[in-house]
């Protein structure tokens, strides 16, 4: 089976990510046997017929992923990812991707689209109809995703990028599944929105979900990177030659329970930070409405910190 | 007289309108004779959070800031033929200057009785 993903990330209108997203995607889809394909001129007709290029190179036993990191714009209701900002007509209308992409070979086919009102690109698809075509988003047709210093990445691409790169440290499975990997992101957006002050809009995975397709495994090489790594740490690591000399399938169990181990208490200490933190914040509020939101944060701190806490003793 | 930059933040209940009716601002504006240079689409200068930035872009009408009156009862316009009747919604226009930026116009709509 051959996997192919075709990788477009424009930094326009002060974006400063979304071309490291793309790096992102490829360092940790390199590990999982895909073919990378990135269009280097970012002008519309170029990145279309590279397009369309590899969609006739697939076989029917192909995974395609299509993504898209940087700006979307509703333009006439229809989802456009922008691709310039001096020149108003390049851009791609969503329609260029989904419909080649409809007749392509492939069995399973994946569009993520990391920028916002990506939820649009629904409206042009018969998604329910279509087998394996699914569309993992990073927000829906009104929402706004964001790309956040602190990851130095989309929210969205830098959660992939974690899952995908570790797939053995944080559980996800051996194989990992679409709509596996949608609940993930699903509650790590949840996590996320719950520890930090920047909220980021919940993950939306369109299509068929009968059609659960695999788009990546542990026995194609992937190996077992810190959870916490940098983008910068990621691609000073992807070299080719480091790849090649590290172990390709994993580590013994015992130092991955203890990397959990650390990670869990690491992320224990700053959720008992962030409980302190909201807890003095509420004692020093003098509006009884305003603490209305503040006591939900702490019972969600509560639920998050005990949870921690079991799965500590588990390990 | 030259042009100012005019931001357009619509709710989000105005942007579902217009992308379920397949609203094109800049054919709005042409379609009711309202004088402006151009319509591009930008991001909203004040909007950044520290430490994240939105993916998402909004209306920027070059045009005199004589044609705001214009520009927001058209749109004011179109937003009533819109929507349902019966409807029982207040809209509400709010026109914000800003020094360093342009301006701005917000374009807010809400069931009546409910607060913003």
């Amino acid at each position: 089976m051959g996997n192919k993903a075709f990788l477009i990330g424009v930094n326009t209108h002060g974006l400063q990510y979304s071309e490291n997203d793309v790096e992102l995607m490829d360092n940790c889809l390199t590990k999982h046997d895909y073919e990378i394909i990135k269009p280097y001129h970012k002008e519309k007709r170029s990145i279309l017929e590279k397009f369309d290029e590899m969609l006739n190179k697939c076989d029917k036993t192909d995974t395609v992923i299509c993504y898209f990191s940087g700006h979307g714009l509703l333009s006439k209701g229809k989802l456009c990812l922008v691709l310039d900002e001096t020149q108003v007509n390049n851009k791609i209308r969503i329609s260029e991707i989904t419909e080649p992409l409809e007749d392509c070979r492939a069995t399973n086919k994946l569009i993520i689209l990391d920028c916002c009102h990506a939820g649009a690109a629904s409206s042009n698809l018969q998604l329910n109809l279509s087998e394996a075509y699914r569309v993992l988003t990073a927000s829906t047709r009104l929402e706004r995703s964001k790309e956040i210093d602190e990851f130095k990445a989309g929210f969205l691409t830098y959660k992939l990028n974690q899952a995908l790169a570790n797939l053995t440290e944080i559980n996800i499975g051996q194989k990992v599944t679409i709509n596996r990997l949608y609940e993930w992101l699903v509650e790590e957006a949840k996590q996320h929105n719950a520890r930090h002050s920047i909220q980021v809009p919940i993950p939306n995975l369109m299509g068929n979900a009968k059609a659960n397709f695999e788009i990546a495994t542990c026995s194609g090489g992937c190996e077992i990177v810190a959870a916490t790594e940098s983008f910068s740490e990621v691609t000073n690591n992807n070299s080719s030659s480091n790849l090649k000399d590290k172990p390709s399938v994993t580590k013994p169990i015992s130092s991955v329970k203890l990397k959990k181990k650390a990670r869990l208490e690491k992320h224990l200490e700053n959720l008992s930070k962030r409980y302190d933190l909201v807890s003095n914040q509420r004692e020093a509020t003098l509006n009884e409405g305003d603490k209305i939101p503040l006591d939900a944060l702490i019972e969600q701190l509560e639920k998050e910190i005990e949870q921690t806490e079991k799965e500590l003793e588990r390990l | 007289m030259s042009d100012t930059k005019i931001y357009l933040d619509l709710s989000e209940e105005i942007q579902q309108l217009f992308a379920d009716n397949e609203i094109d601002i800049a054919n709005v504006l042409q379609d009711d004779n309202v004088e402006v240079s151009s319509v591009t689409v930008g991001v909203m200068p004040e909007e950044s959070e520290e430490g994240a930035r939105n993916k998402d872009l909004v209306p920027i009408i070059l045009a005199s800031s004589a044609s705001v009156a214009a520009i927001g009862f058209t749109i004011s316009k179109i937003l009533n033929t819109l929507k349902p009747s019966g409807n029982n919604t207040a809209d509400t226009f709010v026109v914000r200057f800003s020094l360093k930026d342009g301006l701005f116009m917000k374009f807010h709509s809400e069931v009546k009785g409910e607060s913003a």
